[in-house]
């Protein structure tokens, strides 16, 4: 049972551990209070609604959006932040309300990142529907925004 | 599919609490204002459609992942 070597397993005997079979990483364990509820799924995945995230490599901004019932299906994520760091202030009012909270640390955004190794770049990120998470209800939304400034396919360049 | 002809300024009322009026007809462009509860979506067709089309893109991952080696960074580091 204490296989996993992932950073998400904390010995705490009191909340309850899933076991989530997934197709790349097999077996995952999770607790259950770390799943996030995605009461209306990704967007054209409505009847995904349970996904947990899983750390790619130890220090990788990346990492894996797992769904808990599909064990193939899964996406790398990023903090867009982390790479646009204004990304949130050069938006309009209307699209910035979406974001109530992440200032305060409440409400975390993600970027569902594409990788298509014959294209250049390889690596882009959506940050025209990027998803966010409340931290407290661990509840997720996937929303659009109603900005034409970013894409859905916005370069993601790496330093190694 | 429902066809209603509009004037500038009249509006159509869906259910009982969305309404959608046209504010300006400029050429082939109408500006529109939709009244809607806060947590109806509202999205532009072609940029919805081209975020599921992102989404299943974003789910066939390639088998080699060597992509993601190392972290986004300001374009002046050496």
């Amino acid at each position: 049972m204490m296989s996993q070597h992932n950073a998400l397993n904390s010995c705490e005997p009191s909340v309850q551990v899933l076991e989530i079979q997934t197709s790349r990483f097999g077996i995952v364990q999770v607790e259950a209070d770390k799943i996030l509820h995605f009461p209306d799924g990704l967007l054209g995945l409505p009847d995904h609604k349970e996904y947990c995230l899983l750390p790619h490599q130890p220090g990788s901004p990346f990492f894996w959006l797992q769904s808990v019932t599909t064990p193939y299906l899964s996406f790398i994520v990023i903090d867009p932040l982390l790479v646009e760091p204004d990304y949130l202030e050069n938006l309009p009012e209307a699209d910035r309300q979406l974001f109530e909270g992440v200032d305060r640390g409440d409400v975390i955004v993600l970027a569902l990142v594409t990788i298509k190794p014959e294209k250049d770049p390889p690596l882009t990120m959506n940050l025209v529907g990027p998803i966010v998470v409340d931290q407290q209800t661990r509840t997720a939304h996937q929303v659009v925004l109603s900005s034409t400034r970013y894409t859905c396919r916005h370069a993601l360049r790496l330093q190694s | 599919m429902l066809v209603i002809t509009r004037k500038m300024d009249e509006s159509i009322t869906i259910g009982g609490n969305i309404r959608v009026a046209v504010l300006g007809i400029k050429g082939n462009t109408v500006k529109l204002g939709i009244d809607a509860p806060r947590q109806t979506p509202i999205y532009r067709t072609e940029v919805y459609q081209n975020i599921i089309a992102e989404n299943l893109r974003a789910a066939e991952l390639p088998q080699d992942l060597s992509f993601l080696d190392g972290h986004p960074g300001k374009k002046e580091g050496a």
